[in-house]
Order: structure tokens, then C-alpha cells, then sequence
């Protein structure tokens, strides 16, 4: 199967320009609390599908708009922009629906992110230092 | 006076307030690139609490912190250290960021902007750099960070110093039809400088006319040889305020037009308002000059600066670029498209070509061309590249253009998707 990739290598490539040399990788750094985050967001949009709650929706779907769109899922953005303005209108009947889609887009970025990760270290982009990052050390 | 070199103390520091993680982590190294240092805080509390144990020189603020607000945050500022300048991020509509501002303001704080999410790290960095209180406090730490005036002279006479082309599409038809030209340096001690940083370099250090002048000439051999392949290509420059009194400007576009057999309508010189604001009578007189030699001149930012209209009907534009603030924002924000609806209005009425910068998705594409907008400039149609890598995409162009079939006339695919492995791979 050749599946559309989910992450836009212009994206991550913005990112990794974004390197300072001696600093840790912001690709890999970015990539796995992206990853580590998305669990959560998980829960949460499948326990929506069902009795979907306006607030919570509305608040992790602005979170999750930006942040996917950051490391290049710009499916899954888009998805989270859809979202947004369905809680803006009340339209909840047609919510479900978008929320699995969420959910499906998820699930294929997950597998994309590992490899990315992988890549990243093969590709001799590990971190060369910490210099004493804690958003390193909250992303790990 | 250069005033980074007159310093006295200590590297500013920025405190970032976002509870979404993947934003402190680029916001920290956009902020880090500047050799400035960053500290993150997620919450309001964690944020209070760095702002009794430190003085911080800037505060880029999240407007949306899970349940809590950044409005809030400006309520312990009133007490705080320092002078801190505010800019918000968010992924909020355009009139909220613009109110949080002026919220801050009538606080009596120090604002510097707003900007939208995702950021754009050269705007966030030209965001901070312009703050002037900021500039006599830095001290460029040793080994990266900001490099000096003396290591961007040594970068225009070595190869340091490059030109990427992000492409402009004609909406009606989806062909390209331009770029624009972008500055870039890859520098060995300090990895990719940010262009903000080094556009003041240069303009602080009477380096503006070498830079200006190598972009130029970069532009115009590129644009020669493609035009072979796309004859109405045209390529746009941005000209600093600085050069508007340098009186080799005329005469050294003159020269790089003849010496290379460019026609001159197939450049565009974009100058932004704010620049023409300091010496109206002055940047008439040159932009003027450069319309009768038939160069193109366009107003950049549109909407952004001040007396737009005025200048609009003072200036020899035939081109007027939106600036992203309003663009960017259109699809959700109903009153930035009233204004982009009317400014693309207003160019057809004075006659002017109007360009939309920001475009960044399908949809917004889709509607710019349905309003009437002559072109679209933006990540959606291609990010900056290389030379080689907008040569390509050219190729492909013309491969259309010869044959038709191969595209609908209306097919608006930005050129990232077309090719993605030949561009990128």
C-alpha cells in the first residue's frame, strides 16, 4: 500500500533549520513530546465521540490545531480547524464523525512520528548536548 | 552609534507563557537563536512565580492557557521587575490578538505585537529585534547567537550569503508567474541567521547596499535565464528604507539590467509603507524614477503601516501586496476578509495589481482567486527554496504550459504538491 504521507517534510525541515549547533535536536525534541502528548488527546476526542463535550473540544482542538500544524500533520490541523468551527455553530450531529476522522489521522501520524524519531537518530541528528534544557527533559 | 556593540550587562531574557508544550519548545529556540536566554512557564502560577525570581526584558504570552487566560498575566505584570515588551501568540482570530494588545496597552505596558499561530520564526525574531530598549542590553554570547558586522562583511565577499525564491501563482490560472527574492545566510559559526537579524546588521553598519545590491543581482541573473522558460516571469526585491537616499540605487539597477539583458518590467522593487513614512518626498522621488525606467514597484505590507491611502495615491504603484496579518487570518476571522475583499477592490479601481502574501491553504487560495486577487504568495503555494529547486519547478511549469492537457487551467496545486520527491527528496 503506498498510504499519503502525514507529515510535510517542509514542515520538519523548517524545524531542523531552526538548529543551533550543540543545542539538542529541535526535530527530535518536537517530534517526540508531539508523540508523547497525542496518547492523551486520544482519550479524550474517543470518549467525545460519543457524548461530545463543547468546552473540552473547543480547547483541545485549539491546542491541537497549532501544535499539529507545527510539526507538519497539516491533515490533522485542518481537521482540528473543521472542529473548531462546528463548536463555534453548535453543529454537533456532524461532530462524531469529524472526531473519528481525528482520531484515524492520529493513528497514522503516530507510526510517522516513530519514524521520523528513528530517522532523526540514524541520521546522526541525536543530542549532542542538554546545556540544561528542561522542555528537553519534559519532551523525553 | 552601533548600539550592539555598546553594551553593558547581560543577555536579554524572554519569559514564554503557553500551556501547549510544542510551542515553548520552538518559541525557546526561536528566542535561543537570538543568544538570548529563554525560560518557559506553562501556567499562570509557574509564570508567577518566574516573574518574582526574575527581570525579564520581553514576555511572549499564549492569549489561551488551557482554563486560564493571558490576559490575566498582565495583571501581575503591574508589579513586576523590569519593563518587560509584551507579544502575544495565538491561534485566536486577528481582532482578539489585536484587542489582548490593546488591553496591555491601556494597562500602560510595553507592547510589541501580536502574531499567529504557527509562528513564524522570522517574524517573532524581527518582533524582538525591534524592540530598541532591547538592543543596548545584548550581549552576543560566544559561539552562536549574533553575529557580528565584521563576520557578515566577510559573508558578502564569500558565498555565505544566498538567495532563496518563494514563488508567486497568477490564482486565476494557478501558473507561476514570479517569486519573490529572500536573503539568506548560512553562516559556519552560527548556522542560519535569522534575515531580521542581518537586514539590521547591514542596515546599522552601511552594509545594506552590498546586501541589497548581491540579492539583486542574484535575482536578476536567475530571472534572465528563467525567463526562458516562462518569458513573462518577473522577480520582486525588497528594497530597505535605507537605500532609498543611497544614490547608487538607480544607476546600479540600471547597470545589472542592461549588463544581464533583463527588460526592467520584469523586476518589481517592493518597498514597505512604514519605510516611505520617514521621508515621503524623498522615496516618491526615487520609486518614481524607478517607475519611468519601467521597473515595477510594490507597496509591501499592505495595511500594516500608517496613511496607507494617502501613500497609495502619492506613489507610482502598480502593485500592492496584503500583508499575511489580514490574509492569514481571513478564513476565520469575518472582518479581516471584509478588509481583503476591499483592498483587492481598491487595486482594481487605482488599477493595480494586487498580491495576496499568507496564502496557506487550498480553501483560502480558492477564495482570494474568487474575489479577484490577482496573486497569491504563501506557504500553500510554495515555500522559499533554492534557485535549483524553483528552476525545477519552472521546468514542470513550462512542461505545462507547452502542453496544456496535462493541466486544467484552473488546477491550483501548489507547486510543493506537484512535485514533492523532485523538490524535497
Amino acid at each position: 500500500m503506498n498510504a499519503e504521507p502525514r507529515l510535510d517534510p517542509v514542515a520538519i525541515a523548517a524545524l531542523a533549520a531552526l538548529n543551533i549547533c550543540g543545542h539538542p535536536d529541535l526535530v527530535t525534541i518536537v517530534a517526540a513530546a508531539f508523540l508523547k502528548a497525542l496518547p492523551g488527546y486520544l482519550v479524550v476526542l474517543r470518549q467525545n465521540v460519543l457524548a461530545p463535550d463543547l468546552k473540552t473540544l473547543s480547547r483541545i482542538c485549539h491546542d491541537l490545531k497549532s501544535s499539529s500544524a507545527s510539526v507538519g500533520a497539516v491533515v490533522l490541523a485542518a481537521l482540528c480547524i473543521e472542529v473548531e468551527a462546528l463548536v463555534r455553530s453548535g453543529a454537533t450531529h456532524a461532530m462524531a464523525s469529524k472526531l473519528r476522522r481525528i482520531v484515524d489521522e492520529i493513528e497514522a501520524v503516530c507510526p510517522e512520528l516513530e519514524a521520523l524519531l528513528l530517522s532523526r537518530r540514524d541520521g546522526g541528528h541525536t543530542v549532542t548536548a542538554i546545556a540544561g534544557a528542561p522542555e528537553y527533559e519534559e519532551a523525553k | 552609534m552601533n548600539a550592539m556593540v555598546d553594551v553593558p550587562a547581560r543577555p536579554s531574557r524572554v519569559l514564554i507563557v503557553d500551556d501547549e508544550v510544542i510551542h515553548r519548545l520552538i518559541l525557546s529556540r526561536c528566542v535561543e537563536l537570538l543568544g538570548w536566554q529563554a525560560d518557559a512557564a506553562a501556567c499562570l502560577e509557574e509564570a508567577a512565580g518566574k516573574l518574582s525570581a526574575y527581570t525579564y526584558d520581553a514576555l511572549i504570552i499564549d492569549l489561551r492557557l488551557g482554563d486560564q487566560d493571558g490576559i490575566h498575566l498582565l495583571k501581575m505584570l503591574q508589579g513586576s521587575r523590569g519593563d518587560p515588551s509584551i507579544i502575544f501568540v495565538s491561534g485566536m482570530d486577528n481582532r482578539t490578538r489585536s484587542a489582548a494588545l490593546r488591553v496591555a496597552r491601556d494597562r500602560g505596558l510595553r507592547v510589541a505585537g501580536t502574531l499567529s499561530k504557527p509562528i513564524n520564526p522570522d517574524s517573532l525574531q524581527a518582533m524582538l529585534l525591534s524592540d530598541p530598549a532591547r538592543m543596548k542590553a545584548d550581549v552576543p554570547p560566544p559561539g552562536y547567537g549574533r553575529p557580528t558586522a565584521e563576520e557578515l562583511r566577510e559573508a558578502l565577499y564569500g558565498n555565505e550569503i544566498y538567495t532563496e525564491y518563494q514563488a508567486k501563482t497568477d490564482l486565476a490560472t494557478g501558473m507561476i508567474v514570479g517569486a519573490e527574492a529572500l536573503a539568506r545566510w548560512r553562516s559556519p559559526a552560527h548556522g542560519l541567521v535569522s534575515p531580521a537579524h542581518f537586514v539590521m546588521l547591514a542596515e546599522q553598519n552601511d552594509l545594506i547596499d552590498k546586501l541589497t545590491f548581491r540579492v539583486i543581482q542574484d535575482a536578476v541573473i536567475t530571472c534572465r535565464r528563467w525567463r526562458d522558460l516562462l518569458p513573462n516571469f518577473s522577480v520582486a526585491v525588497n528594497i530597505s528604507p535605507y537605500m532609498l537616499a543611497d544614490p547608487t540605487l538607480l544607476t546600479g539597477l540600471d547597470s545589472l539590467l542592461s549588463r544581464h539583458d533583463l527588460p526592467p518590467e520584469a523586476l518589481v522593487a517592493e518597498i514597505t509603507e512604514s519605510a516611505m513614512i520617514s521621508n515621503l518626498a524623498l522615496a516618491t522621488e526615487v520609486l518614481t524614477r524607478l517607475s519611468i525606467k519601467g521597473v515595477r514597484v510594490s507597496m509591501d505590507d499592505f495595511g500594516t503601516g500608517y496613511s496607507s491611502l494617502l501613500t497609495l495615491l502619492r506613489m507610482p504603484f502598480t502593485e500592492l501586496k496584503i500583508d499575511r496579518s489580514f490574509v492569514s487570518v481571513c478564513q476565520t476571522d469575518p472582518e479581516a476578509w471584509k478588509i481583503v475583499r476591499a483592498t483587492v477592490s481598491l487595486s482594481s479601481e487605482l488599477g493595480m495589481r494586487v498580491v495576496a502574501e499568507g496564502v496557506e491553504t487550498v480553501d483560502l487560495n480558492n477564495r482570494l482567486r474568487d474575489i479577484g486577487c490577482d496573486v497569491g504568495q504563501g506557504w500553500f503555494i510554495g515555500r522559499p527554496m533554492p534557485a535549483a529547486a524553483m528552476q525545477r519547478c519552472l521546468g514542470l511549469e513550462a512542461a505545462r504550459t507547452e502542453a496544456p492537457g496535462l493541466a486544467a487551467p484552473d488546477d491550483a496545486m501548489p507547486i510543493m504538491a506537484r512535485q514533492p520527491v523532485k523538490l524535497f527528496g
